[in-house]
């Protein structure tokens, strides 16, 4: 094998190491958060691995692995704990092994009680910085890499409003876009839509084939890194609305075409949170997979939350992947599941 | 019905009246609601590859194919000759339905023949292919100490590949045809 385990293993050491001086640097505080629990995440598009946890005397309980820390961090946070953040193994099963995924990989997560996600932009920006120069000191891409290394370490990141977006480069305005109207959209731009769409489902389409393209370059120039936000609702059932009541204070941070991480201004209302879990579980059941149950505790915990506060989840593999240029998730993991579970030449 | 996420590369798919190969596909989703598979399809009748993406849970119509093993003879250019060996049967394939593949032929290599109503779709390639290394830069002492771990080599069939320092000129190594990447050196 080529794959030089040293080099990933020192790399990776580094990449966790800058992460956590950061935070304690900033006065966060490093927590460890539960990988098997009962209620894994309800997000309909996610399949998490399921288990059973037995005890001696033969009792079962049904189990699961988390698909993100995000519901430990919140009772901590409903418990009292203002800046707050983890390093953890996540699992999803159903997911590509290879390019940018692997049903296992390492999240980042951090939530502030008291700031919004403007500051957690900010905060992002300055991470991802951090890590970058700290796996090239000069701050000079070395010249075997491509620029993208240079670039995030040299500018600043661009920061557009998904509707801004939608606006150039699909023509339609979503601050009163209906469902008719971005179906008229889709069929104007010949885009193949199905009778089962949703509203959800219509604008991811016009935002795949239209908005996507246009996110790292402009006519084959590479782009700085680009924060995305302010999503429409549908998009963003977690967070808190903007101002206007329009869209939530959602972000997702693109990279070099990767994605690297998504943040909120957390929903704080317990009522409204439990009838979009509801609402999902409804959703799991009609996909055909398993509804955990509700997270009780979470659902009380959570009203004790200040508003604003901010949470994000940062895939720490793909991190990787930008800091040294990788183009595969299997450049920069020591174990990557292809290797375990394809057998080579397979 | 099938779904898009049940497709493969040489899936053949009836859509909007035509039949369509999948020349690409890459699943992705949006952080909220359903998961989407992009495609790269070929119109089966007018060559034309179109980008579509299609969501998990549409329903897909998906035509019967079937897969021959031969040989691959040569090219000129455009055109791309394969052989059945048991038959002895020879089809042609232009450039474009082999796609980004082309890089990966040598003469003698076995593929998988996508076929489709005796029409050749598209190939699959073995996951691993053996190449001699045509042309390399040898090491130079002091390369590991400063990092190198890998550089630029070209195989006997113009393809290029970064392997690791130690590969000399006439070399055989192994190579991954999904990622394009060195996986080993073979031992003589």
């Amino acid at each position: 094998m080529t794959r030089d385990l040293m080099k990933i293993a020192k790399e990776r050491e580094i990449v966790n190491n800058t992460i956590r001086s950061f935070f304690c640097g900033r006065g966060y505080t490093e927590v460890e958060t539960p990988i098997v629990v009962r209620s894994p995440g309800m997000e309909p598009n996610l399949v998490p691995f399921e288990t059973t946890v037995v005890e001696p005397d033969g009792t079962k309980h049904s189990a699961g692995l988390i698909t993100s820390p995000e519901y430990s961090m919140k009772k901590l946070m409903g418990a009292g704990m203002e800046k707050i953040f983890t390093l953890t193994k996540v699992f999803r099963n159903v997911e590509e092994l290879g390019g940018t995924h692997n049903p296992e990989f390492t999240m980042l997560e951090w939530y502030q009680q008291g700031a919004d996600y403007v500051e957690c932009m900010n905060e992002t920006e300055a991470l991802v910085k951090a890590v970058v120069a700290s796996l090239s000191p000069r701050q000079v891409p070395p010249p075997d890499r491509q620029e993208g290394t240079g670039v995030v370490v040299s500018q600043s990141f661009r920061r557009i409003r998904v509707r801004d977006l939608f606006l150039r480069h699909v023509g339609l305005d979503l601050d009163d876009a209906t469902t008719d109207d971005l179906k008229a959209s889709c069929a104007h731009h010949k885009i193949h839509t199905d009778p089962s769409d949703t509203e959800s489902d219509l604008y991811y389409r016009l935002f795949l084939a239209l908005v996507e393209p246009h996110i790292q370059t402009v006519d084959g120039t590479n782009l700085p890194p680009l924060f995305l936000y302010d999503y429409p609702k549908h998009q963003a059932a977690l967070s808190r609305l903007t101002a206007d009541g329009k869209y939530g204070e959602r972000f997702e941070l693109y990279i070099d075409g990767i994605e690297l991480c998504n943040a909120f201004t957390e929903l704080t209302d317990a009522e409204e949170q439990r009838r979009r879990f509801v609402e999902e579980g409804e959703e799991r059941r009609g996909l055909g997979k398993t509804v955990f149950p509700l997270d009780e505790e979470l659902l009380r915990l959570l009203p004790n939350l200040k508003n604003p506060s901010y949470g994000n989840a940062l895939g720490v593999d793909r991190l990787h992947m930008i800091a040294t240029g990788a183009k595969s998730i299997e450049e920069v993991m020591l174990f990557p599941a292809r290797g375990l579970f394809k057998v080579l030449g397979n | 019905m099938p779904s898009p996420n049940e497709m493969k590369k040489g899936t053949v798919i009836r859509y909007d009246g035509n039949l369509w190969a999948v020349v690409d596909f890459q699943r992705v989703s949006p952080g909220k609601g359903s998961s989407f598979v992009r495609t790269r399809i070929k119109n089966m009748t007018t060559g034309k590859i179109v980008e579509n993406n299609f969501k998990s849970s549409e329903t897909l119509e998906f035509e019967d194919v079937q897969y021959k093993k031969m040989q691959y003879l040569f090219n000129d250019g455009q055109l791309y000759t394969f052989m059945d060996n048991q038959s002895y049967e020879q089809i042609t394939m232009g450039k474009e339905d082999i796609g980004e593949d082309v890089r990966f032929m040598k003469e003698g290599l076995e593929v998988t023949i996508v076929m489709h109503d005796d029409k050749a779709l598209t190939i699959q390639l073995p996951i691993k292919i053996q190449y001699k290394i045509a042309q390399t830069e040898p090491a130079v002492k002091g390369d590991s100490a400063s990092g190198n771990v890998s550089k630029d080599a070209t195989t006997d069939n113009g393809l290029a590949i970064r392997v690791p320092i130690f590969i000399a000129e006439g070399d055989e190594v192994m190579v991954n045809t999904e990622e394009g990447t060195y996986v080993e050196r073979v031992s003589k």
